[in-house]
């Protein structure tokens, strides 16, 4: 029984199709409904004519559909194509010609094309790649899993792989062979595409078409926000024929991707090939305006109003750049009227630079040339400090400085090309105050008094720490200028109290510079952190404020130098990665290719600094709104923290420079020692170092981790292939080709290390050899009345006969020990000594069959030793193995986990490393239900074998 | 009925064909174009027109012994302009138009009827050789190149004893550079595969639940972006091929085009993001792709996953009663198109205002 038997429930019942109650067929209804589903259905209901034919509800309907979703497919009507007739006769006559006249001139150029028809053709055939491997075969099936392996020239991975495929892991590691990377990642063909296209033997029609067809690609990458790829496609476009319209387009691209110089070099491209092209005007004028050439932007915005008077982007970015300019001229008119003052700063300046170096020794810190060779340099900085521009890419906050006191000089883009002309001082009021408060404190009372920008007087004297607070406050609410000045007050105070306060001066001058820098006041901010940096070498917040306003002053080599100091002593901060990458992009323009060359030195940062960036500053200064110093003190989480480094380590291996690398994923294991990848991706860099055992043990704990990870196991092969234990390596690689078969780096290294496996045991066994005869003839020598009885026992105790033989101590083999079970460490410790002595490996088996393995590492307690350990494997060995295997594996195992083992492991020969090897070998090849070959193979990765 | 904003769809020049046709494909750099097709009489026929004066004019008709399913230009020279088709029998031939009673390169591929042909390397189009595939009835899909005769470079087949799917539909792309190509191809299960030819993998595989009709890269030549798939049932699928996850795929958006079978999905040479559908019931639905503001998204686990954008319809038109069987862009005129329907016909279109999506 439905609803449908039953009309009068809903009213006047329903519709058929939908089940709409009939009285929504309404134009009341439909006009107040603003479901669109339902409206939808309202709307078929009325065309289908099942309750009767309404046209002008459907049209109501239809319009109420249209006015909520004008894209709803119920609006979509079968049309018929457009004829002559729907178009008015100048419009068809438009189209009608221009297909006309494509098609006259398309035959005309078709003939054309033809002439060349056979001389190119040979040619184009020699450009061609090769013929793919012939007869590749790939089968295809429903359940890919299950199908044996296709014949397949290349087989990187078959399906089953596919299905095994841990795509996490993958990305995260850095994979040496790019190519073997499925991953896809978006930016990754970027490289793979060819940037010049090979012409020969094309037309010129050909050339045209293939330029064209370029652009159009760069075209659509653009629009879809793809703007690298857009330049790659231009770039392709231009090496086939050169356009105005693919350089203009890459301008815009480049413009997109903020490169400024290389889109000002189109534009210059574009302007040669066709004066007064309006687009590169307006984009050159964008370059120009970002990079702070402001003069030459509007000269070019003018140009193009010229032409067209009412370009609205043209407008809008005049009033922009005139805006900037006028920002800046105010600071130019102080620039004239402080003139006066400004001679003054240098000289102050200069004054300082005596006094500093007269200082030095005064302060007995003394270590100062030391600590700041970048101090050298700064002669010439207050030649160069007027230089002020905007920072390059505008991001920072810093490009915007309404207060900003020094005016921009773009015209040079070198550092220092105004030296020679009086430079512009920062005349801002903080850096008039800023000297003096510098000068020793001696005048600073008047320069702060002098400040304009403090409508208050200053304070009555409080203490430092009083003034440093209230510094901090009125920093943290962004009044600058006036925590500059108690801070400056702060250090009046402390000033006399010399070297005792040193710390807090240090702080105060930190802080200072933070102001200036937030001011613009770029040389008072470097003073200030040279002072801090005086009183605390190595302090991080003041070095990176120094580069800050080095990098605003665009002394760039400068800045680059104090901000690889601050990544020396915590590669961890975000902002001096970045802005080395900036700065290093800058230098290459500027400088070209050996830019490094002109670099002063870097600093060596002694570790007690790193060490001491670890702890959290407890003198931390104020921090800042807006500068992210140290991530540490800001608090990012460590998640973020640990990505950011290991994105950075990933990218130092990417360069090659694996120290940096493996810097960085030791600080993300301090984060997380928890993550496979970083282990692996150190033990590379390891690898890749030749630290063979530090790659081993990353390895170890990459595959505690996870057990079947192959590239841990690959390199753990490989360490252990650099330290020559080539057995192992041949183990581990087994397993790679276990876990995945088709890691060809893989079987070659096999190959390799099985060759290098069998060299050795070929040198190994002729060593023996002689080690056997040379023993033979020591005995005989040794004139011994016992004689050995096969040359095989001699073999196997060679080294405690050796030893017995070397220490000439008295061979008591008749005598037997009375061996009783030793019940605390102290007694094992006696027995063990007096078997030692005598090398009795029988009273040693004897013991250890009656001691309980798993008091081994109690009774041994650290007494254990070289010798002891090998008397116990030895004894194991000959005298155990055959009774009792699970006996030896029992004691194996806990010998491992006795005090002093990994260490003692470390100590030992190779030749007794060798004797493990064959106890173990011994162990594998007595098969127990104590104990799994697996279980030997876990051991023996205990026992570094 | 002026002033459009919407382009316009034009029904140009219409002419009534004495065969069935079943492709039809311009010549490059020219106003000429050709159809094959199906005489009565169980022949094959290749017909190369011209458009002169607003009319078509018939330049050469060359009669075969088996009926022409499809063909391409795509893996010849602007210079040389040789046809490459594959009939009912299996056959992959090249021909060169000018004299084309015997076959440039010829090939007894499949068991039987090539359903489909792609070319790519020719025309400027898609870095490295230039290769065909061929897509037939008897689940195979090929690839070959001009120069090495009788065998294909590779094959792409079920497993021995499986049930083969009818393939109908092959396409190329991802051909930015010498090394890198892909195959996609359609079977009548809905399945589509992308097999990697460097690699000689199956790459992806996915089923939209209707046979595929078509299939279509919106370019050939650039790394994979998107993928257009038609279905059976009027539903057409568009990929984003960027980004891959490792469980989900490709992200794709779906929409609802024709109430009948979509027969063919052609994007505009001009702009990939434009593209034509043809129905079963003889209309014309020209659509845009939106790219989303993020192409890709990092899932819950850290995995970057795409995301699809949104298809809008911009103009659709009713040409006929019968399905539209093919569809080609000019690739020298922008918004100039032809079509062939069942009902033996072939039109040339004019699209108005493309340049100003």
């Amino acid at each position: 029984m439905t609803a449908k038997d039953y009309p009068s429930l809903w009213g006047f019942g329903t519709t058929k199709t939908f089940k709409i109650p009939v009285e929504h067929l309404d134009f009341k209804y439909i006009e107040k409904c603003s479901d669109v589903k339902h409206l939808e259905k309202i709307l078929c209901v009325l065309r289908s004519g099942e309750e009767g034919y309404y046209p002008e509800l459907t049209e109501f309907c239809e319009k109420r559909l249209g006015s909520l979703a004008p894209e709803s497919r119920a609006l979509r009507k079968e049309k018929p194509a457009a004829t002559a007739s729907s178009f008015t006769a100048e419009e068809w006559e438009q189209i009608d010609g221009d297909i006309k006249s494509w098609v006259s001139e398309i035959k005309k150029e078709e003939n054309n094309v033809h002439f060349h028809e056979t001389e190119t053709f040979s040619a184009m055939e020699d450009n061609l790649p090769p013929v793919r491997g012939s007869n590749s075969r790939l089968h295809v099936s429903k359940e890919k899993y299950s199908k044996s392996k296709p014949a397949k020239k290349k087989i990187p991975r078959d399906y089953a792989e596919w299905d095994k495929f841990d795509v996490e892991k993958e990305c995260s590691k850095i994979d040496e062979d790019y190519k073997e990377k499925t991953i896809v990642n978006n930016k990754s063909h970027l490289s793979k595409i060819e940037t010049r296209i090979d012409t020969a033997g094309l037309t010129e029609k050909e050339k045209d078409f293939l330029a064209t067809h370029e652009k159009e690609k760069g075209n659509e990458a653009f629009n879809s926000g793809d703007y690298e790829e857009a330049v790659t496609y231009y770039t392709r476009s231009i090496s086939v024929l050169p356009t105005i319209a693919a350089y203009n387009n890459r301008a815009q691209a480049e413009i997109k991707l903020q490169n400024w110089n290389s889109a000002f070099q189109d534009c210059g491209k574009v302007l040669e090939l066709e004066p007064g092209n309006l687009k590169a005007l307006l984009r050159r004028a964008t370059t120009y305006k970002h990079q702070n050439k402001l003069q030459e932007a509007i000269e070019d915005l003018r140009k193009v109003l010229e032409v067209e008077p009412d370009n609205e982007l043209a407008k809008k970015t005049l009033s922009e750049v005139e805006r900037d300019l006028k920002n800046s001229e105010p600071a130019s008119k102080t620039q004239m009227k402080g003139k006066r003052m400004f001679i003054q700063e240098v000289e102050d300046a200069e004054n300082e630079d005596g006094k500093d170096s007269g200082k030095n020794p005064e302060d007995g810190s003394g270590d100062k040339k030391a600590a700041e060779p970048t101090g050298a340099g700064r002669a010439a900085e207050p030649g160069a400090m007027g230089n002020i521009q905007k920072k390059l890419t505008g991001k920072s906050e810093g490009g915007k400085r309404p207060e900003r006191g020094a005016p921009r000089r773009g015209r040079a883009p070198g550092a220092g090309a105004d030296k020679r002309g009086r430079p512009p001082a920062p005349a801002t009021p903080g850096s008039a105050n800023g000297h003096p408060g510098g000068g020793r404190g001696a005048g600073d009372p008047a320069a702060a008094a002098a400040l304009p920008g403090s409508g208050a007087p200053p304070p009555a004297p409080v203490s430092p720490a009083g003034l440093k607070s209230q510094g901090n406050e009125l920093f943290k609410s962004g009044q600058f200028a006036e925590a500059a000045l108690r801070y400056s007050a702060a250090i009046a105070q402390l000033e006399p109290a010399g070297s005792g306060s040193a710390d807090d001066l240090s702080v105060l001058y930190s802080n200072r510079a933070a102001c200036y820098l937030k001011e613009g006041n770029c040389s008072g901010c470097i003073q200030d952190c040279n002072r801090a940096l005086e009183l605390h070498p190595f302090s991080i917040k003041p070095l990176l404020r120094r580069a800050m306003a080095y990098e605003t002053l665009e002394q760039y080599q400068k800045a680059y130098v104090d901000y690889k100091t601050v990544l020396q002593i915590d590669c961890g901060i975000q902002l001096a990665n970045d802005s080395v990458n900036r700065i290093t992009r800058i230098l290459m323009d500027l400088d070209g290719p050996r830019w490094r060359e002109k670099l002063s030195p870097i600093p060596a940062v002694p570790t007690a600094a790193q060490l001491r960036a670890w702890q959290p500053a407890a003198e931390t200064p104020p921090d800042q709104v807006g500068d992210s110093c140290s991530h540490h003190q800001l608090g990012v989480t460590d998640e973020k923290m640990f990505k950011a480094l290991k994105e950075e380590g990933n990218q130092c291996v990417k360069d090659k420079n694996y120290k940096d690398a493996l810097s960085k994923y030791s600080e993300c294991l301090k984060i997380n020692n928890k993550e496979c990848a970083i282990y692996t991706n150190r033990a590379l860099c390891y690898l890749k170092l030749g630290q063979f055992e530090e790659a081993k043990q990353d390895c170890d704990q990459a595959l505690q981790i996870d057990n079947r990870n192959v590239k841990a196991c690959y390199r753990r092969a490989l360490a252990h292939k650099g330290l020559k234990n080539y057995q192992k390596s041949l183990n581990d690689l087994n397993k790679v080709l276990l876990l995945d078969s088709s890691i060809v780096e893989a079987k070659l290294e096999l190959e390799e290390v099985t060759r290098s496996l069998n060299i050795e045991d070929n040198t190994a066994s002729s060593s023996r050899e002689k080690e056997r005869r040379k023993i033979e003839i020591q005995e005989v020598n040794e004139g011994h009345e016992e004689p050995e009885g096969t040359s095989e026992e001699v073999s196997t105790d060679c080294l405690a006969s050796e030893k017995g033989l070397t220490s000439n101590g008295p061979q008591e083999y008749c005598e037997k020990l009375p061996i009783t079970k030793p019940n605390n460490a102290y007694e094992f410790g006696q027995v063990i000594n007096a078997i030692s002595s005598r090398k009795d490996q029988e009273a040693c088996a004897h013991l250890l069959a009656i001691t309980e393995p798993k008091d081994m590492p109690m009774l041994l307690s650290n007494k254990l030793e070289g010798d002891t350990f090998l008397l116990l494997i030895q004894s194991l060995k000959n005298n155990l193995i055959d009774k009792n295997p699970s006996l030896v594996y029992q004691h194996l195992l806990h010998l491992s986990k006795a005090e002093r083992f990994k260490m003692m492991l470390t100590l030992i020969s190779k030749g007794q490393k060798e004797q493990i090897e064959e106890l173990f070998d011994d162990l594998t090849d007595t098969p127990n239900k104590h104990f799994t070959l697996e279980d030997v193979q876990a051991l023996k990765r205990q026992y570094e074998l | 009925m002026s002033a459009f904003e919407k382009p316009q769809i034009i029904a140009h020049i219409q002419k009534g064909l004495n065969y069935t046709v079943f492709d039809c494909k311009w010549v490059p750099c020219s106003a000429k174009f050709v159809t094959m097709g199906n005489f009565a009489r169980g022949t094959g026929v290749i017909q190369l027109y011209e458009i002169q004066h607003g009319d078509l004019k018939l330049l050469r008709e060359i009669e075969k012994a088996k009926p022409i399913k499809c063909g391409t230009f795509g893996a010849t020279s602007l210079q040389q302009r040789y046809l490459a088709t594959g009939d009912f029998a299996g056959n992959l031939h090249i021909w060169n138009l000018e004299a084309p009673e015997i076959p440039v390169y010829s090939v007894k591929g499949h068991k039987e009827i090539i359903n489909a042909i792609d070319g790519v390397g020719g025309l400027g189009i898609g870095e490295g050789a230039p290769e065909i595939v061929t897509g037939s009835r008897d689940g195979t899909v090929k690839v070959w190149d001009p120069r090495q005769k009788d065998d294909p470079v590779a094959n792409m087949e079920p497993v021995q004893g499986e049930n083969r799917r009818d393939c109908w539909t092959v396409a190329f792309g991802n051909a930015y550079n010498q090394e890198e190509r892909v195959v996609c191809a359609g079977y009548d299960n809905g399945d589509i595969k992308l097999f990697d030819l460097r690699n000689m993998s199956l790459r992806w595989e996915t089923n939209i639940k209707n046979g595929v009709c078509s299939l279509e890269f919106d370019r050939k030549d650039i790394s994979m972006n998107k993928l257009v798939a038609t279905s059976l049932e009027g539903k057409f699928h568009v990929f984003d091929m960027r980004t891959q996850h490792p469980t989900k795929g490709f992200a794709s958006v779906s929409e609802k085009a024709h109430k009948s079978t979509v027969w063919q999905v052609r994007h505009l040479p001009q702009n990939r993001e434009l593209f034509l559908t043809a129905g079963g019931a003889g209309g014309l639905h020209l659509w845009k792709y939106e790219y989303p503001i993020q192409r890709s998204k990092k899932d819950s686990e850290g995995v970057e996953m795409g995301v699809a954008g949104s298809v809008s319809l911009l103009q659709n038109v009713t040409l006929s009663t019968q399905p539209i069987s093919s569809l080609d862009w000019s690739p020298d005129k922008r918004g100039l198109c032809i079509c062939s329907s069942f009902d033996q016909m072939v039109r040339v279109l004019i699209v108005t205002k493309l340049h100003k999506i």
